[in-house]
């Protein structure tokens, strides 16, 4: 028990010259926060020369609140860029904190633009749940917002991510989730989309930006069809809202009167895939249980119900056939029919695997929707 | 009281030395390896590799059968002579000493990579050092004990796992087998990697309290590193794709960077580092049991000065060398070789050795 | 084995026979002015030593009482010795039965005997021609009366606390467990203090291992005083090095005697309020009396608070310390800017602001306590202003800061045990320390150091963790829950009891309810 002692007491002793010798030492990755500038949203874009331009908006913590540094740089790669912004700041630059990373049209336009962001990867400390973006217009009108006339942006763009897509009008892609789309063969990525309206001086929300399977850019979606996108990519939370025309129903002077928008309560979505005559077919079937929140004629639910479901499911069936022609023209499968595909044929789909997109514009796809009214709302 | 009574094990302090062993020397790897060679179907390899190891586990368990009062060591001296004793004790020493040093390796590794970029890992190493040497100089009693309560505090960690389930696909698991059983059965000799560690059986059955349990303690033990593999390699395959999976070093833990609460930002930072609680399970029980070995084979008097100079080498070898992430990719490689020959074929040809000197020494007798 | 280790400190003495000069020789003469002359010698400059010379009516012969002023009660020497030795008839000698009306006579016919007895506040009767002598039990010294314990207040339990009187603090114990299996085992302790220790147990309960150990660490024991219960505790406990406390110091008898019942055992130590109580668990630290009185779930809630304020008092700064200077990637961005608008003025490191402050709050609480209650209040003023406000106006601190510390004092209040409050202080500036050092990587390892150490303590040999390490499930009844008082059938596993069982079938049973 002695001699225990003796070695412990050895080792307190040899402890205490430790932490002594660390105190000395220092830590090299001690970083305090108020030493540190932690950017909250990031920018790339090209310039209007085609040169890579790199934008971040630095929140400054200082007397004046809300005061918000804001740079863009010319860079040719992202770890350059790094280096860059340090010269413009008074601490060290950190990008542990994005909160939404923000890519310009212009940049859009061009493939494998997504592989300039491998250092973001790459170094462990970086946040990959940065909220993606993507701009419709230059990104250096947007960083040029000055921030009193506006939320700062950070905050700005991934609330309005972040609530739109629960309600379906758009998707929230983080970066990961974008290096996830990029990887998988069976799907294209998909952005939220956004851009500024001066008028009213204020970013706007559009809906949802397709990419091709390189990230080069394809299409936009508005909101009823991100709706439509997010209920076939079994995203969709219950409460989103759909509205529809019916025909046949007149409209007075300047108003139509012929909308009828419902929440959806529930909804079942069943993607059958099949192979045959050298194409993939796939069967899409969609029960819905709608809340009407909205219908501007007037119409007797409660003993014609049926038809007013067969009008929606029609209504419905065929806007989900104009966005899957949309998808087709465009070579691109953004709802992952290709992981179908590559799940319950895989044999025809694995040599096929590098150019899904061509194939799935060749695919057949059915639907078969049943829309069920389950709520008319508090009045007739 | 005795030496064995004074350290008695209780079952569930058993299982969890051995799963802790198990769990930490590869939970991280396990899901990327198998993925390489077998894709999503990995996750088969996995039970396939359970099944394999029941068996060298049951042969364990009989060698042990045939000494209540000592560990193997004892055994092989008392029926196979002093020199086959010695031998196998070497290798199991240089075998547990380098599960211990790959173990610490990795954590280094790991904490220079995720957390601490700038540190030096010889700073860290220290700091590991102290739980270390307060666990392991008490011998198993407190290995025990130990493995018990950071399985108890940490159990919790694999079920975070779930939260990025959410997001995954099932459909990324079917077809099964769909590039045929060819690649899922070539995976398995990476997978058992994944399970070595049992053979510390071999030490802790003297001082198990209900020794008849022994048997169903080893596949218990490897049960619950089944479980937490395979939940674990599910997860990954789920959320990564088939081909973004082997585009990532350690998908373990980057599934984890995907999590966010509301009032914590990133998760990973804390998991990491609470990792360490566990990855301490493979270390701490190796270190010892390589001073043990050590210590038999000097017919010592005590573990304790083996251990210190234990420390002091791999302090002072990590000072000079650290192993990049490929050379620790390279040792891990071959340690598993050295893993499925010391763990999976060494006790089969002891019990043949054993039953074979049973039985000569019984037509030996008259009558 | 132990004793050599704890004597260490003491080895420039050899022993209390080479420290204190024996008399001469041992007996007494049968002259009592010889007599007289010795105890002059012995007694040299003691003027609190009263001498009563008078003449024996009976034996028609000189006679002395001598006793210590203060120590003996006057009133019993004038009353039941002095009265009746001088009216009776009765001569005094070896044979007869001493007249006094005192309940306690020794016949003593040693010096050093008598020594002990004048000390311990007898009266010594020397009557001439005998070679012997009379004490008389009229031990009465300065006591205080039963008050309120002030360390350990209880809303529902009893409210007397230990005295300074040995005695009495077993008869206050004695008065909840009136058992005849209630041993008491007593030993002198302290070459100058002789102080008397006794442990109470309860002979069927109690391991007998255990109280071996005991017995052999207090016997082992050389040193001049045990003054106080902690003086004690610090010279028997397993593990001097730790931080943590290893047995339990109580100044409730109520509490001390549930630990009897359990099968522990309690240390009286005479002239000291408090008692000790061992083996100790971990837990045991984390339970009070009020505990058992209240219900039991609001009890269990209660516990849950304590172990979350365990954790909290020893991590938050330490969290705090790593978020903001290793990972603020963990902050929400809200957050974020608060804290960083927060810390922008303050000019010192994380660490520094950390440690700055709780060192401040341990000063106000060591100046808080060491000081009466008016201006012990006065202190709390001034610290609530100058460390509330000021400091934050200044710029000084930040006030994210200022919060965390507030919190973790709480937290480190709120552990019923004051032992394990102060080591839990101890341990938050180590893990202040890791943290400033290596940020989650520091704390991770702080805390599995913490575990280790915890797992490796022991209390009179018996494992400090259990029933966390080594698990005993059927424990865990009394620990991170309180259960309701009739589940606990057994005595806890971690006392080592012989007898496990402490109750039946104690009501709410289905038939009761049919009554």
């Amino acid at each position: 028990m002695r001699k225990s002692m003796r070695i412990t007491m050895i080792l307190l002793m040899f402890l205490l010259f430790l932490l002594f010798l660390l105190f000395l030492s220092g830590c090299g990755d001690k970083i305090d926060l108020e030493e540190a500038a932690v950017p909250l949203a990031a920018g790339i874009d090209l310039d209007e020369n085609n040169k890579l331009r790199f934008y971040v908006s630095n929140p400054v913590f200082g007397d004046k609140s809300n005061d918000v540094q804001q740079y863009n740089i010319p860079v040719t790669s992202l770890r350059e860029s790094r280096s860059l912004q340090d010269a413009y700041t008074s601490g060290a630059l950190e990008g542990r904190n994005y909160q939404v990373y923000v890519v310009g049209r212009k940049l859009l336009q061009h493939e494998d633009w997504f592989k300039i962001l491998d250092v973001i990867f790459r170094d462990a400390r970086n946040t990959v749940l940065d909220r993606m973006v993507a701009f419709d217009g230059p990104v250096e009108e947007m960083f040029a917002v000055k921030p009193k006339e506006q939320p700062p942006l950070p905050a700005i763009l991934r609330g309005m991510v972040d609530s739109k897509s629960k309600r379906g009008t758009t998707v929230l892609t983080t970066l990961q989730d974008m290096h996830r789309q990029i990887y998988e063969e069976g799907l294209t990525p998909v952005l939220s989309e956004v851009d500024y309206d001066s008028k009213q001086k204020s970013f706007r929300l559009l809906g949802t930006a397709l990419l091709t399977h390189k990230g080069k850019y394809a299409a936009s979606l508005g909101y009823q069809e991100s709706v439509l996108l997010n209920l076939l990519k079994k995203k969709a939370t219950k409460g989103v809202n759909l509205s529809f025309a019916i025909p046949g129903e007149p409209n007075a002077d300047v108003f139509e009167l012929d909308r009828a928008s419902f929440g959806i309560r529930k909804i079942k979505t069943k993607i059958v895939s099949s192979y045959s005559d050298n194409r993939f077919r796939f069967r899409v079937q969609m029960k819905v249980s709608a809340a009407l929140t909205e219908q501007l004629f007037k119409y007797d639910i409660q003993k014609h119900a049926d038809i007013l479901e067969a009008q929606l499911t029609q209504q419905m069936q065929d806007q989900l056939e104009k966005l899957i022609r949309k998808f087709q023209r465009n070579r691109i499968d953004p709802v992952g029919f290709g992981i179908y595909a590559r799940a319950y044929q895989y044999q025809h789909f694995k040599p096929l695997e590098e150019e899904w997109g061509e194939v799935f514009s060749h695919a057949e796809v059915d639907f078969d929707v049943h829309v069920k009214i389950i709520s008319m709302g508090t009045i007739r | 009281m005795n030496q064995l009574e004074k350290h008695s094990l209780s079952f569930l302090q058993f299982v969890f030395i051995i799963a802790g062993i198990q769990i930490s020397i590869a939970v991280l790897s396990t899901p990327r390896e198998v993925s390489l060679i077998a894709g999503t179907d990995g996750w088969i390899t996995i039970i396939i590799g359970w099944l394999i190891t029941s068996i060298p586990s049951f042969v364990v368990f009989k060698i042990m059968q045939r000494s209540s009062e000592g560990t193997i060591l004892d055994l092989l001296r008392k029926k196979l002579g002093r020199w086959i004793a010695i031998l196998f004790t070497l290798i199991m020493a240089v075998y547990l000493g380098a599960m211990a040093y790959i173990g610490l390796l990795r954590t280094l590794l790991i904490i220079r990579v995720w957390l601490l970029q700038n540190t030096s890992p010889f700073v860290v190493l220290l700091l590991l050092f102290i739980p270390t040497y307060i666990v392991a100089r008490e011998g198993p009693k407190l290995l025990g004990r130990y493995a018990e309560v950071i399985f108890y505090f940490l159990f919790w960690l694999p079920l975070v796992y779930l939260l990025p389930m959410k997001q995954g696909r099932w459909l990324n698991l079917i077809p099964i087998a769909k590039e045929g059983w060819g690649p899922i059965l070539s995976a398995v000799p990476g997978v058992l990697f994944a399970y070595t560690g049992f053979s510390v059986a071999f030490f802790l059955y003297p001082h198990l309290t209900n020794k008849q349990y022994a048997g169903v303690g080893i596949l218990l033990a490897n049960t619950i590193t089944m479980a937490t593999n395979l939940l674990i390699a599910i997860v990954c395959f789920m959320y990564f794709s088939p081909n973004e999976m082997v585009e990532i070093n350690q998908p373990v833990i980057t599934v984890l960077k995907t999590i966010q609460f509301k009032f914590v930002e990133r998760i990973e930072v804390i998991f990491i580092s609470l990792y360490i609680g566990i990855y301490s399970l493979v270390w701490i029980p190796c270190l010892y049991y390589m001073a043990y070995c050590l210590n038999w084979v000097r017919n010592g008097s005590g573990e304790r000065k083996y251990l210190i100079g234990l420390l002091i080498l791999i302090g002072i070898g990590t000072y000079i060398f650290i192993p990049t992430f490929n050379q620790s990719d390279w040792l891990e490689h071959h340690l598993t070789n050295f893993g499925i020959v010391v763990e999976y074929i060494l006790p089969i040809a002891i019990w043949i050795c054993l039953v074979i000197n049973e039985r000569m020494r019984q037509e030996g007798q008259p009558g | 084995m132990y004793g050599k280790s704890l004597t260490r400190g003491f080895r420039k003495y050899r022993g209390p026979k080479a420290r204190i000069q024996p008399a001469d020789s041992d007996s007494l003469e049968a002259n009592l002015r010889l007599n007289q002359e010795r105890l002059k010698q012995i007694f040299s400059n003691t003027p609190d030593l009263i001498h009563r010379h008078f003449i024996l009516k009976a034996n028609q012969c000189q006679a002395l009482l001598v006793y210590l002023e203060g120590l003996s009660d006057k009133n019993a020497i004038n009353r039941d010795i002095l009265h009746p030795l001088k009216q009776s008839a009765a001569e005094i000698n070896e044979e007869n039965d001493f007249p006094a009306t005192i309940g306690e006579i020794h016949r003593v016919s040693g010096w050093q005997q008598i020594e002990r007895l004048l000390f311990a506040g007898y009266s010594i009767l020397f009557v001439d021609g005998q070679s012997l002598a009379y004490g008389c039990g009229t031990q009465g010294w300065p006591q205080r009366a039963i008050e309120d314990p002030q360390l350990e207040t209880s809303l529902k339990g009893a409210h007397q606390g230990f005295v300074e009187t040995g005695s009495a603090n077993i008869a206050l114990i004695r008065r909840y467990i009136q058992n005849r299996e209630l041993k008491i085992k007593e030993f002198t302790v302290g070459a100058r203090s002789q102080t008397r220790l006794s442990i109470l147990y309860l002979s069927d309960v109690a391991n007998a291992h255990t109280l071996g150990v005991l017995e052999d660490r207090i016997r082992k024991l050389d040193v001049d005083a045990v003054i106080n219960t902690g003086e004690l505790a610090e010279l028997i406990e397993d593990s001097p090095f730790s931080p943590f406390p290893q047995l339990i110091l109580t100044e409730r008898p109520d509490a001390a005697s549930s630990q009897i019942l359990q099968g522990k055992f309690v240390v009286v130590v005479d002239r000291s309020p408090s008692v000790l109580v061992g083996p100790a668990n971990f837990i045991s630290f984390f339970q009070s009396v009020d505990d058992y009185s209240t219900r039991w779930t609001i009890a269990t809630f209660i516990r849950f608070l304590r172990l979350l304020a365990f954790f909290a008092a020893i991590l938050l700064p330490a969290i705090y310390i790593a978020v903001v200077s290793f990972h603020f990637e963990v902050i929400p961005m809200k957050l974020l800017s608060t804290i960083g608008q927060s810390r922008a003025k303050v000019p010192f490191p994380p660490y520094m602001e950390a440690v700055f402050m709780e060192l401040t709050l341990e000063m106000l609480r060591e100046a808080g306590v060491r000081l009466p209650a008016p201006v012990g209040q006065t202190v709390g003023i001034v610290g609530g202003i100058v460390i509330g406000q000021a400091i934050v106006q200044a710029g000084l601190i930040s006030n994210i800061m200022v919060v965390v510390v507030a919190f973790t004092a709480i937290s480190s209040f709120i552990l019923p045990n004051y032992d394990m409050g102060a080591a839990v202080r101890l341990v938050r500036f180590a893990m202040m320390l890791f943290a400033s050092l290596f940020g989650f990587v520091g704390i991770v390892i702080g805390l599995l150091t913490l575990i280790a150490h915890l797992l490796s303590l022991q209390s009179l040999g018996v494992p400090y963790s259990t029933p966390f390490g080594p698990v005993r499930f059927s424990d865990w009844k009394d620990t991170m829950v309180r259960l309701p008082l009739w589940l606990m059938k057994n005595r806890p596993t971690s006392s080592n009891a012989q007898q496990d069982k402490r109750q039946g079938d104690t009501g709410h049973q289905e038939g009761d309810k049919s009554k």
